[in-house]
């Protein structure tokens, strides 16, 4: 079963703030969920193994090469960033 | 004549005639957006000046004798996929504003190619629903009825192409997001396999299943948009070496002698009577043309919701992992220290559905619960995948339903979480097992639109797409009335 510590527990976590309405939501919605997938403990899976990648071939790798953007495209990229400092991305204040 | 209307194949001959410009196209598209999209709802922008500036490129390159399927042909994109200049929002409130610095590779391609982007479609926040209503920005209607869901995630996409907004639209799958709104909006919905095209500039959802796909009004402009963006590529090193066929030289050569398996699990009491006579009357129309028809089993078609509502929010929770605020999106301004920031931009930023997935999967794959979860659920996975492998010995196609029902109304499923899972039933297999899928219409039912799925082998586009185009589906194309 989940409780009330374990949703707050899941939610930090994830780095989600929830609201308490959330919580609740939540709380009631994850035990529900969890239990219509327990069904596939029903399924015997001795004989397989996990896979998590379906494709035929494997990776296909590339020379580890950067490629030059220019400054046009490194600007409109930069443009995401609420500020700027010499070309830097300034972040909000993150130690207290 | 209403341009807009038009399929790729007729619009790409008007133009290499002369009869048309691309201009004259863009414009008629832009048009029929700007009259009905306040009802519908399907975009979530439109870039009209880059639009008409690509498109006048376009007829350029016509007037200097270039020839090209694409070439001058308008199309909508889903908000998860990039385009340069252009906002990419994935219909979430985390990304508002955001605009993308790069050109997803399969719009890279369809810009040389030559084709037009109008605008950008809305979704489910990331992808992560069944009818659109998990959009953070509106909530697009069905042209069929405007009181009922156009189907999800692709809900825009559907939509417009639908209502004649565009000639086609760029869109994704990752466990039906592609193929249920093509039924719910009576379009053609083809869903790859997984490594045909390139995922790079698609935001990543379920990084195992997710593909890049097309909604269109015909088979025949699904292939021309696949040949145009298939095959490997430098950015996305999960796109296949295999080279891609030639999708459209086989496309009328019809289906005498093919194998078509009907699998049992897909015909049980959950689809509505309705629903089974429309889809059993596709393959008579395949017997018909001299296909044999064979029963097939793939028994563990009932663990492929709950596989995949395992699967899809564990990769969700990882993939989303990387939107903090910090640097780009959403920013809570109340925030004090790092743990703050992370917290209050994440939790009011992502929508609810979204964090109900973050949350699942977080929890899926928090210490101890990895093996029960995650590592079961790919399991189960395994076995789907060994269910198609072992009935692709015995047929060529699979013909399946798409969905249960048609078009439900909105509002009807927004508030139970499995019921609206259970809209992937059909539709979730055929992306845990990677393989290539489209739903074309079969009919309609009280004025509704549902479609048939064909599942075909794994990079088996080319065979796929000729057994769709011998439904003959455009007589099933019926119009909405809007």
């Amino acid at each position: 079963m989940i409780n009330n510590e374990d949703i707050k527990h899941i939610a930090n976590l994830a780095r989600l703030e929830l609201t308490p309405a959330e919580l609740e939501k939540y709380g009631a919605q994850l035990p529900k969920i969890l239990d219509y997938v327990g069904q596939l403990q029903d399924v015997d899976t001795s004989e397989v193994d996990a896979i998590n990648n379906v494709s035929d071939s494997p990776s296909e790798f590339r020379a580890d090469e950067a490629i030059d953007w220019n400054e046009a495209e490194r600007n409109n990229a930069l443009a995401q960033a609420s500020e700027l400092d010499g070309g830097q991305i300034k972040v909000h204040r993150v130690l207290e | 004549m209403e341009l807009n209307k038009l399929t790729i194949s007729a619009a790409a001959k008007l133009l290499h005639e002369k009869k048309i410009t691309s201009v004259e196209l863009t414009t008629a598209c832009l048009d029929r957006i700007k009259s009905l999209d306040a009802k519908i709802q399907a975009c979530l922008c439109v870039c009209e000046a880059e639009a008409l500036a690509q498109a006048a490129a376009a007829d350029k390159r016509i007037a200097a004798g270039e020839t090209g399927d694409l070439l001058g042909i308008p199309y909508l994109v889903k908000d998860n996929i990039t385009v340069a200049g252009i906002q990419a929002t994935a219909a979430s409130k985390i990304l508002k504003n955001y605009i993308a610095p790069y050109n997803a590779t399969a719009v890279e391609r369809l810009n040389a190619a030559g084709a037009v982007v109008l605008g950008k479609t809305n979704m489910d926040e990331f992808g992560h629903g069944a009818s659109t209503e998990n959009s953070a920005y509106q909530i697009t209607k069905n042209p069929w009825d405007l009181e009922r869901v156009p189907g999800g995630s692709s809900g825009g996409n559907g939509a417009a192409v639908a209502a004649d907004m565009c000639l086609f639209g760029l869109s994704s799958d990752t466990g039906g997001s592609i193929r249920q709104p093509a039924s719910f909006c009576g379009v053609v919905g083809l869903k790859p396999s997984y490594g045909r095209i390139s995922r790079h500039g698609l935001m990543a959802m379920t990084s195992s299943t997710d593909v890049v796909g097309v909604i269109s009004k015909t088979v025949e402009d699904a292939a021309l948009v696949l040949q145009a963006i298939a095959g490997q590529d430098d950015f996305d090193a999960t796109a296949s070496s295999v080279a891609p066929d030639d999708y459209l030289k086989n496309l009328d050569n019809g289906v005498k002698g093919l194998k078509v398996g009907l699998p049992a699990e897909y015909f049980t009491d959950s689809i509505k009577s309705e629903v089974r006579d429309l889809i059993m009357a596709q393959a008579e129309i395949l017997k018909a043309a001299g296909a044999e028809i064979m029963n097939v089993s793939l028994p563990h078609t009932k663990y492929s919701v709950p596989a995949y509502y395992i699967i899809t929010p564990c990769e969700i929770s990882s993939n989303l992992a990387r939107l903090d605020g910090l640097r780009y999106g959403y920013f809570d301004e109340t925030a004090k220290n790092l743990a703050e920031i992370y917290a209050k931009n994440r939790g009011g930023g992502f929508g609810p559905e979204a964090k109900r997935r973050i949350m699942l999967g977080t929890y899926a794959l928090s210490a101890g619960y990895y093996d029960a979860y995650y590592k079961k659920a790919n399991k189960v996975r395994q076995m789907i995948a060994l269910d198609f492998a072992k009935v692709f010995g015995q047929v060529d196609i699979i013909l399946a339903p798409t969905t249960p029902t048609a078009a439900f109304k909105i509002g009807e499923k927004v508030d139970d979480p499995i019921q609206m899972y259970l809209e992937d039933i059909f539709v979730s297999s055929a992306s845990l097992a990677g393989l290539p899928a489209v739903v074309v219409p079969a009919g309609l039912i009280n004025n509704l639109p549902i479609g048939v799925q064909l599942i075909g082998k794994k990079m088996g586009e080319a065979e796929l797409l000729r057994v769709a185009k011998s439904l003959n589906p455009e007589q099933n194309f019926a119009k909405a009335n809007i």
